[in-house]
């Protein structure tokens, strides 16, 4: 059983890596290699001319990966013997996903070209936008070429090592960039391991395909926003000064990577408040700025959900059962929002509405259910 | 007489001579002026923005906007006869413009392609020159400055617009060049 169902999540886990490469812009050439080019022409007809049935190939790979994620999560203890056994399978899927091509999203072409921007143009990217460099290959298939860097002055430190580990290939630094995430993701799973001691929360956090697909496979810099703030947090919540002023420094550097954790700021100031405590404040503000201001701003886009699960993934789970629960169908509801997009091949149209719906529903049901057996179980109590 | 030919000059370059012009280069509003108490702040500013302009695209975004700025500020004061310092905010903004050139030459080492820079410099000089044209018909060509406590100052006022016509001509020239 433990072997079949490995098996099943690492074959899927291949499947979405190979997928992926159907998605690569048609103005991209990643290689020039024949035999790269024969086998990416099938996948690019599937991707771009075969939409529905592309659709309903990452629909069950989404289903086959959550249902994984489920049986982990109810036999986490069995599957995985200890934190070195999940390791290793965090590591081998996000290698796996490391060399997977960022098909969801073009931010990860962003974070490149702003990166190339400042570190082999010498400029300052918040004044410059890529666009203002008119000979600059990248640009034919980086999106959001006309606008400033939209991230603080930590991330762009940040994405100097993948830029000159990439050494001016675009395939190599989108490799460099996913690598470096692998890495914060596994530090991150290590850091909820030592603090909960409780594998299912390891699995919570790492195996959730969200986190994989948008982390790992997308490429996405909310993991290290969330590490640096969590952690940030830890040691503020520490009776040492020197760890509450390092505490504070990578709160800091958190906002200073995206500022949506600028939410966890009125934190600092709670007193005699236990860690458990903090973790659940910071689930309601990020959750705030999640449904209230992101909408706002521009919609829900499904890895800001990065930020819930993270948070979560520090609190016992015994006590928490709903928060995980919603957070868990919270993820699939977002993960299905890129199903009309591959249907369609637009943003437009029909296309918010059924994102609304596909996130709407699930959760909307889970609610209802949980109502539902709030009731019974009182009224069984009664 | 030299003043009537330089302006027939100027006016035949800027109206008679047929040109394709894709956008019009859009000048800023007046800021701060000299005396006002957010004046000296302004310009503390602008000399602060030096230094987070770093790169050569976001130099010339920088020395390009206070050239326009200080033309701007000129223009305003000598509008209101305010000539002293009409002339300084000139200074100012000629200073600024000669700096361009340094910085397409590094971009273009940086292996930018600076044609639309160039473009927008032409542009620029283009409009400023247009703007200095119409100052040489409102001011006066020489201006004794007579302060009430100190030595008067004599403003060959003509002959500084033409010079900051002539010096963005050669920028513009000179970038094109590059």
């Amino acid at each position: 059983m433990v072997s079949i169902v490995l098996l099943l999540f690492f074959a899927t886990i291949c499947i979405l890596g190979v997928f992926s490469y159907g998605f690569v812009d048609p103005n991209l050439v990643l290689s020039t290699n024949q035999l790269f080019l024969r086998l990416q022409e099938p996948l690019k007809n599937l991707a771009y001319h075969q939409r529905p049935i592309a659709m309903i190939l990452f629909f069950a790979i989404l289903i086959g990966l959550f249902a994984c994620y489920g049986i982990f999560l109810k036999h986490g203890a069995k599957i995985f013997a200890s934190w070195k056994h999940i390791c290793v399978v965090l590591a081998a899927s996000s290698v796996i996903l490391a060399f997977s091509y960022p098909a969801l999203t073009y931010d990860l072409f962003n974070y490149i070209m702003t990166a190339k921007v400042t570190y082999q143009y010498h400029e300052n990217p918040y004044i410059v936008m890529p666009i203002e460099i008119p000979n600059e290959p990248n640009l034919a298939f980086t999106r959001a070429a006309n606008k400033v860097a939209l991230y603080g002055p930590v991330w762009i430190l940040i994405t100097a090592i993948p830029h000159y580990a990439g050494g001016g290939s675009v395939w190599l630094t989108v490799i460099a960039f996913k690598l470096l995430n692998a890495a914060v993701y596994v530090s991150f799973s290590y850091f909820i391991w030592r603090m909960t001691k409780n594998l299912t929360n390891v699995i919570f956090f790492a195996l959730n395909p969200l986190v994989l697909i948008e982390v790992i496979m997308n490429g996405h810099n909310d993991i290290y926003m969330m590490a640096f703030a969590l952690f940030g947090l830890f040691l503020w919540s520490r009776k040492r000064f020197t760890q509450k002023i390092g505490g504070f420094i990578l709160l800091i550097a958190s906002w200073l990577v995206k500022g949506a954790t600028v939410a966890l700021a009125p934190l600092v100031l709670f007193r005699r408040v236990s860690f458990e405590r903090i973790l659940i404040y910071a689930y309601i503000f990020l959750a705030a700025v999640f449904f209230i201001v992101a909408p706002i701003r521009e919609e829900l886009y499904p890895w800001y959900a990065v930020w819930l699960i993270a948070t979560a993934s520090l609190l016992p789970l015994k006590n928490h059962r709903y928060i995980f629960g919603f957070t868990i169908v919270l993820s699939f509801a977002l993960e299905l929002r890129a199903l009309p997009y591959m249907w369609m091949g637009y943003y437009e149209g029909p296309g918010p509405i059924f994102r609304v719906l596909l996130t709407v529903l699930p959760v909307a049901f889970y609610l209802l259910f949980f109502a539902f057996k709030r009731l019974r179980k009182s009224m069984y109590e009664k | 007489m030299k003043k009537t030919c330089f302006l027939l000059v100027l006016i035949t370059y800027f109206l008679v001579l047929p040109r394709s012009v894709f956008a019009e280069y859009v000048m800023p509003y007046p800021s701060y002026m000299p005396g006002n108490c957010m004046y000296k702040v302004s310009r503390i500013l602008d000399r602060l923005k030096f230094y987070w302009s770093r790169g050569n695209i976001a130099q010339i975004k920088y020395h390009l906007a206070l050239s326009d700025k200080y033309l701007i500020e000129a223009k305003t004061l000598m509008e209101y006869k305010q000539y002293l310092l009409g002339t300084d905010a000139l200074r100012r903004s000629d200073k600024e413009f000669m700096q361009l050139p340094a910085y397409v030459a590094g971009a273009k080492k940086e292996g930018v392609n600076v044609s639309e820079l160039e473009r927008l410099i032409s542009d620029a000089a283009e409009k400023h020159a247009q703007l200095l044209a119409e100052l040489l018909i409102s001011t006066p060509n020489q201006f004794m400055w007579s302060p009430e406590k100190s030595k008067p100052t004599e403003l060959p006022l003509g002959e500084m617009l033409k010079t900051s016509v002539v010096e963005r001509q050669h920028i513009a020239s000179e970038t094109a060049s590059l």
